[in-house]
């Protein structure tokens, strides 16, 4: 009999839509995983066993009638306890909003709801994602499937350890500096942080409201990419949502990734991470290569500034955020977290602006250079899953810090809102996986779509799982 | 540009309870004074950046009916 979590997004779509699978066989198959796995884990925080049985019951009785919706309806998804869910407990990993019910859907989950998704719960998050690790959550740290001693990586841990230990096979994250990316590369799935506006912001906490993009945690570039198109387009519930072209991602995914030119940035982005890292990644270089693109040496001006620019917009937007709630329960958030907004009080408007100004002159660096070239591919981040508590970490012979390291890769794409995909390409000798990142241009999504899933058509990293 | 002096836990307690709101107490001062000499550092590296003809990224828009 066929493991039906061991099944893609888009093969349990064809299932379903074939009728030779029942959405709610496929939903019980993932409450049972969860179940056995999630006490090991701890990737779910809120689970809605019966709630997900009637949806999928719902789905086949429309299905059986001829009321198909498309590829994902009657699939299980989880979505990060940052989105709101209406009646569903969202807490945003904080004791802040232990008891918050919301009366209203984010935009995401009303929308992949009404592509007719089953959803199964929602997943744990590094407190307001304001941190990379996960480590810090009122429900405690996510533990990577692959070595459960090491983070997952964060904020959006809960769902890439998910969808790694096969409990989901869709699920939505946030990434504000490498949210989404950075547990992705830790747990080895596919995340796909899209341009910024290209997906509705609106019902998700804020983190950092001009670094804030919503996207998926997937096993396949294809998957992500059907999470993509029924969650991107215009919202009015969010001021920043883009109101360009949504374009078919699925109809980009041809597997001809010829005279496509990769750029590679080995300053910065390779010469400062971990060597086991980076020769993964240069093997899948190879693997594109091999394929027809082209690969092309450059170098970005001004990125080693990024962290700092990063790190001032974390410190102004975040704080003015919990402004109020910091006068009167920052006893209620994590030290670490209260930390962090606690010490944005000192930032001076004048570094602030200082970094929206970088931001311009990172992002005219970069549009220069996707004039040369199509896509950028860098490693995902430094190294793999540091163990959970670490709080520094060598690369090359030089100690830096955990959140240094991991945030140095993905948050410049944060600073410019382009589209970054992260997809695994393969395991250290520790068996812990890595992670591959290319990066399009403004809007690009199909662009990166179309080579991650190229890559995955060649490769078999994205197909492992974890022995659980 | 004047050289910088070191940031106090005097001066973090007084820009939190006077300037944000949020006052703190003198250990959580003295440990958060610590912990922004090296932002202060990194922020260092913004001002040395060739920004002199770069406006923010955040633009204002006049007129932009709010949509809530």
């Amino acid at each position: 009999m066929t493991d039906l979590t061991a099944l893609t997004v888009a093969e349990l779509g064809a299932a379903i839509a074939a009728k030779t699978v029942s959405p709610v066989e496929v939903t019980q198959a993932y409450l049972a995983r969860i179940a056995r796995l999630n006490g090991a884990i701890n990737a779910f925080v809120t689970l809605d066993a019966e709630g997900a049985l009637a949806a999928a019951k719902a789905a086949e009785t429309e299905i059986m009638h001829g009321q198909w919706r498309g590829p994902l309806h009657g699939i299980p998804i989880a979505h990060k306890d940052l989105y709101e869910t209406r009646g569903m407990r969202t807490t945003a990993g904080s004791r802040v909003l232990e008891h918050h019910v919301p009366d209203s859907d984010a935009t995401v989950v009303r929308r992949l709801a009404e592509a007719g998704m089953v959803l199964l719960g929602k997943t744990n998050t590094h407190e307001f994602a304001y941190g990379p690790t996960n480590e810090v959550s009122m429900f405690g740290p996510v533990a990577n499937p692959w070595d459960t001693t090491r983070i997952s990586g964060g904020s959006s841990g809960g769902s890439a350890a998910a969808i790694a230990a096969a409990m989901t096979p869709l699920a939505s994250g946030s990434d504000t500096g490498g949210s989404i990316r950075i547990p992705a590369a830790c747990c080895g799935v596919t995340g796909l942080k899209p341009t910024y506006g290209r997906v509705s912001r609106a019902g998700i906490f804020p983190l950092c409201w001009t670094m804030d993009h919503a996207g998926p945690l997937a096993r396949t570039a294809r998957d992500a990419a059907l999470f993509l198109q029924a969650a991107a387009g215009p919202d009015e519930r969010d001021s920043a949502c883009a109101h360009a072209p949504v374009a078919d991602y699925l109809a980009a995914l041809t597997g001809d990734v010829r005279g496509l030119r990769i750029g590679v940035p080995r300053r910065y982005f390779y010469d400062r991470a971990q060597e086991s890292v980076t020769d993964l990644v240069e093997a899948a270089l190879a693997v594109l290569q091999a394929q027809g693109a082209e690969l092309v040496e450059i170098d970005i001006p001004h990125i080693d500034a990024a962290a700092a620019a990063a790190l001032a917009i974390y410190l102004g937007e975040a704080t003015a955020y919990h402004d109020d709630t910091l006068d009167d329960r920052a006893h209620l958030y994590s030290e670490q977290v209260r930390t962090f907004l606690e010490l944005g009080d000192q930032l001076l408007a004048k570094d602030y602006i200082h970094a929206q100004r970088y931001r311009r002159l990172l992002g005219d660096a970069l549009a220069k250079i996707f004039r040369q070239v199509d896509v950028l591919a860098t490693p995902a981040i430094a190294m793999t899953a540091t163990p959970i508590g670490s709080t520094a970490v060598t690369i090359r012979g030089a100690e830096d810090s955990v959140f240094s390291a991991i945030l140095r890769n993905t948050e410049p794409f944060n600073l410019v809102g382009l589209p970054a995909l992260v997809l695994p390409c393969g395991f250290d000798a520790q068996g812990l996986p890595a992670g591959l990142q290319l990066i399009g241009q403004a809007f690009g999504e199909a662009e990166i779509l179309r080579a991650g899933d190229a890559y995955q058509r060649a490769t078999d990293w994205h197909a492992r799982r974890p022995l659980l | 540009m004047a050289k910088r002096q070191p940031v106090s836990a005097t001066t973090i307690a007084a820009v939190a309870a006077e300037f944000a709101g949020h006052p703190l107490e003198a250990e959580r001062a003295a440990a958060y004074a610590a912990a922004y000499e090296p932002i202060l550092r990194a922020f260092e590296q913004l001002r040395r950046l060739p920004l002199k003809n770069v406006e923010p990224a955040c633009v204002f828009t006049p007129g932009e009916a709010r949509r809530d």
